[in-house]
């Protein structure tokens, strides 16, 4: 009994200790977002909804909102499909097994701001890497800045090399849950690869795959840091996206509650999706039936 | 030896003829009396201020530590230095502010950053000590009849052109549009229709590089954002002519420019011209130090000019660097202490950034250990012409931030919402006409301000 209740003071202890940590200041710029602000220490001047009006008005918050989800969804398609793939890869045996899941995870232990100036580098249109290797064959250097298209694309290509790395380690964890006597069976029954794959393997994933696309999709949508660094949301606004409008609404405009209403909105939008997801994609087994 | 003892004259005596016990003794109340003198004496004085430094090159934080720790021998006050990138400037300061630990003496670059600390009330008047020197154009601006900040460098745009190949190619500095046009594509090497070599350079992100840097050519003409009443008038008669103008020779340097120009900031203006990647470019007094560092054959190869307009007008844009005291408890010892520091050490801080921390305050110009600085002495005529700039009449010295009829907050919030820059990347990458961008950005200058 003595053991039940430290047991409930340690849950109770974390639940305050999160409660500041994350409760705070997400109250605080929700109360933020009603209020005109220039400042974190000038006058607060209440405005009601006004900053969520002309939030919802402004077409750069749906632009944003669009590239938003274009660059979440196309990485986290990318992730999953590589991520699965190279897992299946190494699932298998072979030699050097183990130094090549080690290498495969490699990027995932590089900070952004490391991967940031390594792709920046590689990428300069003047200097860069690339440039060289397409100089080589007789090809030009695109200028992958000055173009929508290719901004984004260099934005997902970074995120696939950081991120791929988790989804592989998550679904290799996932594959050596799937008992070996399924894929027997299903041979016996003259399943080839591609029907094994899609009937034993990505069933025996499906709790995995939606853990990982709910993480992923949380992340990359949220993703503040790997876009700032790669193009500032340009060429023309074409890669911001809503917590980088929220920065630059708050911190380069001064205007911390019209920043504070993006970043509650973005949060609003982003807890809909998770909770109509986790209706259709429900994790615990006990609720798919099984 | 002879040692002089207080009470007792010299005495003659050797060392080999003191007792041992004498020797510690005295060597223990020797040392325990340097380790409690500064004790003391900030015992006696009990402040502590704290400087937010945002000049992060070694030898401006060496020059800054060395003033504070003479500072704190001489007058007991310790002075905690804390350096970060002044981007972050306004941030900082309002987190320790509402830490309850606000610093006490910032320096700061940017009119938004002064303007929002004044009118939040937090800042201390410097205006007698301002006043106590004469101050180049636009340098030591007012706001609510006060100067808020004390200015130490102006970061004057000018214009990087390559004198070797100037010879090269028989060309002269450009006094127009077209002129500075026909030198910018007589210096571009193509390769395989690429631009490999750029008969300039412009930043165009949307960034404080681009409002800092790309507009002197427009100010040059004459074009106002605002009119003596903050109306907007960028899209009004001749203003839009002048900007539209602007914005049909921006695109024919563009094609001059080396490609990833949407990337390009502080760094890359400097290293493109720095690395013969680029034939001109803009930027302060920096430029000559990074020449210095890194290709010194090129540090005596580069002359400068200021920004022309269509025909024959000049400008350059600017921005400024100044220390700023803090409404605290201590307020009064910081400004003894910014006293006694621009008094005693503005030229050692001055000199740490030799090129770049241009002097504002014009009484330095004279002064004779500033110019015998081997650098100073070496880049002479470059440090005179930039003193030609602010000191006479024929160049208009001013800034997107500083647009309008006086200093004010609306252009330093059209600065920071990137709105001139944006107006650029419309017509470039956007290709879009001249009037319906000039017309967006005046469009969008009128929501926010």
């Amino acid at each position: 009994m003595v053991q039940d209740w430290r047991i409930v003071a340690l849950f109770i202890g974390s639940i305050v200790l999160l409660g500041v940590i994350i409760g705070g200041p997400l109250i605080y710029a929700i109360m933020l977002s009603f209020y005109s602000a220039k400042s974190f220490i000038g006058e607060l001047q209440w405005v009601g909804l006004k900053n969520y009006t002309s939030a919802l008005q402004d077409p750069l918050f749906w632009l944003s909102f669009t590239n938003g989800l274009i660059i979440a969804i196309s990485a986290i398609v990318l992730q999953v499909v590589l991520g699965v793939g190279i897992a299946m890869v190494l699932n298998k045996r072979f030699l050097g097994q183990t130094v090549v899941r080690a290498i495969a995870i490699l990027p995932y232990f590089l900070p952004t701001v490391v991967a940031c100036l390594i792709a920046q580098w590689m990428l300069d249109p003047n200097y860069g890497l690339l440039k060289s290797i397409l100089a080589s064959i007789g090809a030009g250097m695109p200028d992958w800045s000055s173009h929508a298209f290719t901004a984004r694309g260099t934005i997902v290509l970074v995120s696939v090399w950081l991120w791929t790395p988790f989804v592989v380690t998550c679904v290799l964890a996932g594959l050596q849950t799937i008992p070996t006597q399924l894929y027997e069976a299903a041979r016996v029954d003259g399943a080839g690869a591609w029907r094994q794959f899609w009937h034993v393997t990505i069933p025996g994933l499906r709790s995995v795959l939606i853990v990982v696309i709910l993480l992923r999709g949380i992340w990359m949508f949220n993703k503040f840091d790997l876009i700032w660094l790669l193009t500032k949301g340009g060429p023309l606004n074409q890669t911001e996206t809503l917590p980088t409008l929220a920065y630059r609404k708050s911190f380069l405009e001064f205007n911390l509650g019209g920043g504070a209403a993006v970043a509650t909105i973005s949060f609003l939008i982003l807890a809909g999706v998770i909770l109509v997801y986790l209706r259709l994609f429900p994790i615990d087994d006990a609720k798919q039936g099984r | 030896m002879s040692i002089y003892i207080p009470g007792r004259g010299n005495m003659a005596a050797s060392l080999s003829g003191m007792t041992r016990r004498n020797f510690l003794i005295s060597t223990a109340a020797i040392g325990a009396a340097s380790v409690a003198a500064p004790a003391v004496v900030r015992a006696q004085s009990g402040v502590t201020l704290r400087f937010l430094n945002t000049e992060t090159s070694v030898a401006s934080q060496t020059a800054l530590k060395n003033a504070c720790d003479e500072y704190e021998s001489k007058f007991g006050v310790k002075i905690i230095i804390d350096s970060s990138p002044i981007s972050g400037t306004m941030e900082k300061a309002m987190a320790a502010i509402n830490a309850g630990q606000s610093y006490d003496i910032v320096t700061s670059g940017f009119i938004a950053v002064v303007l929002e600390l004044v009118d939040a009330g937090v800042l201390i008047p410097l205006t007698d000590m301002v006043k106590k020197y004469d101050w180049g154009k636009g340098a030591a601006w007012e706001y609510e009849g006060e100067n808020w900040y004390y200015p130490f460098d102006y970061n004057l745009v000018v214009n990087y052109y390559r004198k070797d190949l100037y010879a090269q190619k028989g060309l002269k500095i450009p006094e127009s549009w077209d002129e500075f046009v026909e030198n910018c594509q007589a210096l571009t090497v193509l390769d395989g229709g690429n631009v490999d070599v750029g008969g300039c350079v412009i930043p165009l992100a949307s960034d404080s590089s681009t409002n800092w840097a790309s507009f002197g050519n427009m100010f040059a003409e004459g074009t106002q954002l605002f009119d003596g009443d903050w109306n907007v008038v960028l899209d009004q008669n001749e203003n839009a002519d002048r900007a539209a103008r602007f914005l049909d020779f921006y695109a024919e340097l563009y094609k001059t420019m080396p490609p990833g120009m949407n990337a390009v900031g502080y760094a890359q203006l400097m290293s493109l011209f720095a690395t013969g990647k680029a034939a001109h470019t803009l930027y302060s007094g920096r430029l000559v130090e990074t020449l210095e560092a890194t290709n010194p054959e090129l540090a005596d190869q580069y002359g400068i000019f200021a920004s022309p307009g269509s025909t024959g007008q000049k400008a350059l844009s600017y921005a400024f660097d100044g220390f700023l005291v803090f409404k605290t408890k201590q307020s009064e010892e910081a400004v003894k202490f910014l006293q006694w520091f621009v008094d005693e050490h503005y030229v050692d801080w001055l000199l740490s950034a030799w090129m770049n921390n241009h002097p504002s305050r014009m009484d330095i110009y004279e002064d004779e250990r500033w110019k015998s600085h081997p650098m100073i002495k070496k880049h002479w005529e470059t440090m005179m012409q930039m003193k030609s700039f602010i000191d006479g009449d024929g160049v208009t010295i001013t800034s997107v931030d500083t647009s309008g009829p006086s200093i004010d907050v609306r252009p330093c919030n059209v600065f920071n919402a990137n709105i001139l820059p944006e107006m650029l990347q419309q017509k470039v990458l956007g290709n879009r006409s001249s009037a319906d961008c000039v017309a967006a950005a005046a469009q969008r200058i009128r929501s926010i301000i």
